[in-house]
């Protein structure tokens, strides 16, 4: 009895293991040919679903193609395996290796079909045998039915130019580095109305398209994702740190602190209240450098002459008018109504884009990095070129001559809207592009090495993107250290008084970056009498003072439609203190003066701010009365005009 | 040196050219690729290539500029080919305000 059921057991074992060992087979088998046919029949079975909607169906398409182009490649390198051990395989192993090839090169001519590719067999004579279909979403005949064309269901080769009659009305895949070439290619031809503007980047986006052709969508994914987080646009300055009004002692300034910083070419601000006077005032402001007039003739503010006059940048110089007739503040600025006139002397080395500190670390950092996003480029050409030469420079011919594509595009639309015009560019670019290498395909060299080749050039050029994005991102931190360290200026200002005295200030400013986002800036100064009045009390120093002032940058402002300019918005807090020994003892003066001030200032335009603060003091310097100011201003920063209007007068 | 439509030129084998770049409103400088070479600026700040490709083929000039945050609106890069006699070919501008994606030029050299 016991020998029966131990001789079952054993049978019932070796029966499930035989099973087990079968299946174990089976899924083997399965890992690769097998288990991607299954995918290819469930984006089929997808491709049937008459629910689907078109972007699903796109999707999924997309998806088939993909699996089929890899499908293709495990058949045809199990095929070239098994031809490979037939020719010296023992006779007892010839007929499963016969079989196999046979089965092989069935399913080969299915994928082939499903392809819409020529026939392995039917290439014999070229060894550019496996040529590949860019994309399932190619556009239908003449543009009446934009919905794409499955591959699985495509009749035969999409080949002819009449199925894109009307390229640019088809859909084109979004989001793939051909399309983002594309678009950048149409903004440069529609900002600089010129058809002829993007060729130097049409070789870019053959490479692309070229890729989109011979490598499977998967393999370009990380791709394209390193090319989008490359390309965010760039911001400009947000530094607050320039003086473009008066100073505090005169009768319109807004402001109870200076800033360190200057224009370089031309400040303007008219500004109405007062800090430290006791009567409320308007002014007018004008700064300069010395660097805009040493220039002007000079081609202006180049890198050149930047870095040749440099020394001139560290120098300002300003003028404040009192305002008599407000309706033409210009007719003020006379000799007569100048208020005060000041120089000043930056100590601190340039803290710019421009300084020798960053161009050093740019040419270390970022400069290779630049490099070996050229060279992988150049490499890829050249390999197109070696491989393809002929259909390159003919569909170059075809896109970029003075009757191409692009031109006729640009010619026939011109008149539309600028956003409609780039959206159709971008189209008839992406399509014309796929629409020539499709009709061309018979004609493409892409075999297996070919494909290689195409592959490790994008995983270089997507490296050095990659490496280039990481040291473009470490020079920005960089230039905002630099922007973070000290800075420090010596201002003179002369002050003309109808009333008192004639005197001197003598200031150092020094700004440092607190914990973002404040900023941390201290004044201390002097001030001496040109002619000391003895019967006004006066001795030749006037006065002493300091003041501290703490800046919160709380973004950027909303007022401003330029999304390149980063304006910002800020608030400020400055205590100041002020000994005026002349007043000691005086009747109803006071020798002793302090002032607490809040500041908002708020950027209007690009180039525009309006600031206006609130000021409590003790007492002015003419009378003991405590007192709430209200002042209020417009400056304008002619530095960054300039740019606004060099930009706004590009075709 | 013959310019044959824009960033595309005909060379002979054996050429030599050079690129001239005039950086207005900025400072850092691009980089000059002579299809894979990177070239460096001589004395003058001029980038020196020569052709060495055979008649019929192409060779490519590429060239990668940046802008910053901190460079100015109109900052841009100028680019000028001028052959063995002198005579200058203005190419590409390069600005801050193109799309970003552009920055990176390429001149087609065809060898004649």
């Amino acid at each position: 009895m016991w020998q029966k059921i131990v001789i079952s057991m054993a049978l019932i074992a070796i029966v499930l293991s035989t099973e087990n060992r079968t299946e174990a087979q089976q899924i083997q088998a399965c890992d690769a040919i097998c288990s991607k046919q299954q995918q290819v029949d469930k984006f089929k079975s997808n491709d049937q679903k008459p629910f689907l909607d078109a972007d699903l169906k796109r999707i999924n398409s997309q998806r088939l193609h993909d699996a089929l182009v890899e499908l293709h490649l495990l058949i045809e390198q199990n095929l070239s395996v098994a031809e490979d051990l037939l020719s010296d395989a023992p006779e007892a192993d010839k007929k499963e290796l016969g079989d196999k090839i046979n089965a092989l090169q069935q399913k080969l001519q299915a994928v082939e079909h499903d392809l819409s590719l020529p026939g392995r067999s039917s290439q014999a004579s070229s060894p550019a045998a496996t040529v590949i279909t860019p994309s399932a979403t190619v556009p239908n005949t003449a543009g009446t039915n934009n919905d794409p064309i499955p591959a699985s269901s495509a009749a035969g080769p999409l080949i002819g130019a009449t199925r894109f009659a009307s390229c640019s009305d088809g859909s084109s895949p979004a989001n793939t580095y051909l399309s983002m070439l594309a678009r950048g290619a149409a903004e440069l031809i529609v900002s600089r109305q010129d058809p002829s503007a993007a060729n130097d980047q049409i070789d870019r986006i053959l490479f692309a398209g070229f890729s989109d052709v011979a490598v499977p969508q998967q393999f370009r994914g990380n791709f394209t994702e390193v090319m989008q987080k490359l390309y965010v646009k760039s911001e400009t300055r947000k530094a607050t740190d320039k003086q473009i009004g008066a100073s505090p002692q005169a009768e319109g300034s807004t402001s109870a602190i200076e800033k360190p910083d200057f224009t370089k070419l031309l400040g303007f601000a008219v500004e109405h209240g007062a800090v430290e006077q006791v009567v409320n005032g308007t002014t007018l402001t004008l700064s300069s450098s010395p660097y805009a007039l040493m220039t002007a003739g000079k081609g202006g503010d180049t890198a050149e002459n930047y870095s040749h006059y440099n020394a001139f940048t560290r120098l300002g110089a300003s003028a404040t008018f009192n305002i008599q007739d407000q309706n033409n503040v210009l007719a003020s600025a006379t000799r007569k109504q100048l208020s005060e006139w000041s120089v000043r002397y930056r100590f601190n080395p340039d803290r710019s884009t421009r300084s020798k500190d960053f161009l050093d670390y740019w040419n270390s950092n970022v400069l290779p990095e630049l490099n070996n996003s050229g060279v992988a480029l150049g490499n890829a050409l050249l390999h197109l070129q070696d491989e393809n030469s002929t259909v390159i420079n003919a569909i170059d011919q075809k896109l970029t001559a003075p009757d191409g594509f692009i031109a006729q595009y640009y010619s026939q639309h011109k008149d539309e809207p600028q956003d409609t015009l780039i959206d159709g560019l971008e189209k008839e670019i992406s399509c014309r592009v796929e629409q020539q290498f499709t009709e061309n395909m018979n004609s493409l060299q892409i075999t297996d090495a070919t494909r290689v080749v195409l592959q490790q050039d994008l995983d270089a050029y997507a490296k050095a993107q990659e490496g280039l994005q990481t040291a473009i991102t470490r020079a920005e931190n960089f230039s905002k250290e630099l922007e973070k360290r000290w800075q420090g200026t010596f201002a003179y200002t002369q002050k003309q008084q109808q009333i008192t005295s004639n005197y001197s200030i003598l200031k150092f400013i020094f700004e440092k970056s607190a914990p973002a986002p404040l900023k941390l800036t201290a004044n201390i100064e002097g001030s001496l009498y040109h002619r000391p009045d003895p019967l006004k009390n006066q001795e030749t120093l006037r006065d002493f003072s300091a003041a501290l002032s703490f800046e919160y940058l709380a973004g950027r402002s909303p007022f401003v439609t330029n999304p390149l300019d980063q304006s910002q918005v800020s608030l400020s807090f400055t205590g100041s203190y002020e000994r005026m020994p002349e007043n000691r003892g005086v009747l109803n003066k006071k020798a002793d003066i302090g002032n607490a001030q809040f500041k908002f200032q708020l950027p209007v335009a690009s180039g525009i701010v309006f600031p206006i603060s609130f000021t409590f003091a003790n007492s002015s310097e003419l009378v003991k009365k405590n007192h709430w100011r209200v002042n209020f201003g417009l400056t304008f920063d002619l530095d960054k005009l300039s740019q606004l209007m060099s930009v706004s007068s590009q075709p | 040196m013959k310019k044959i439509s824009e960033s595309q030129y005909q060379m002979a084998n054996g050429e030599t050219g050079k690129l001239n770049i005039t950086l207005l409103h900025t400072s850092h400088l691009a980089s000059v690729v002579h299809n894979n070479l990177v070239l460096q600026p001589d004395p003058t700040g001029a980038y020196v290539f020569t052709i060495t490709r055979s008649s019929g083929k192409i060779e490519f000039l590429i060239v990668t500029a940046t802008f910053l945050s901190n460079d100015p609106q109109t900052a841009e890069y100028q680019l000028f080919l001028q052959d063995q006699s002198g005579t200058s070919f203005p190419d590409r501008v390069i600005k801050h305000t193109d799309p970003p994606i552009t920055w990176q030029s390429t001149i087609r050299l065809v060898v004649v």
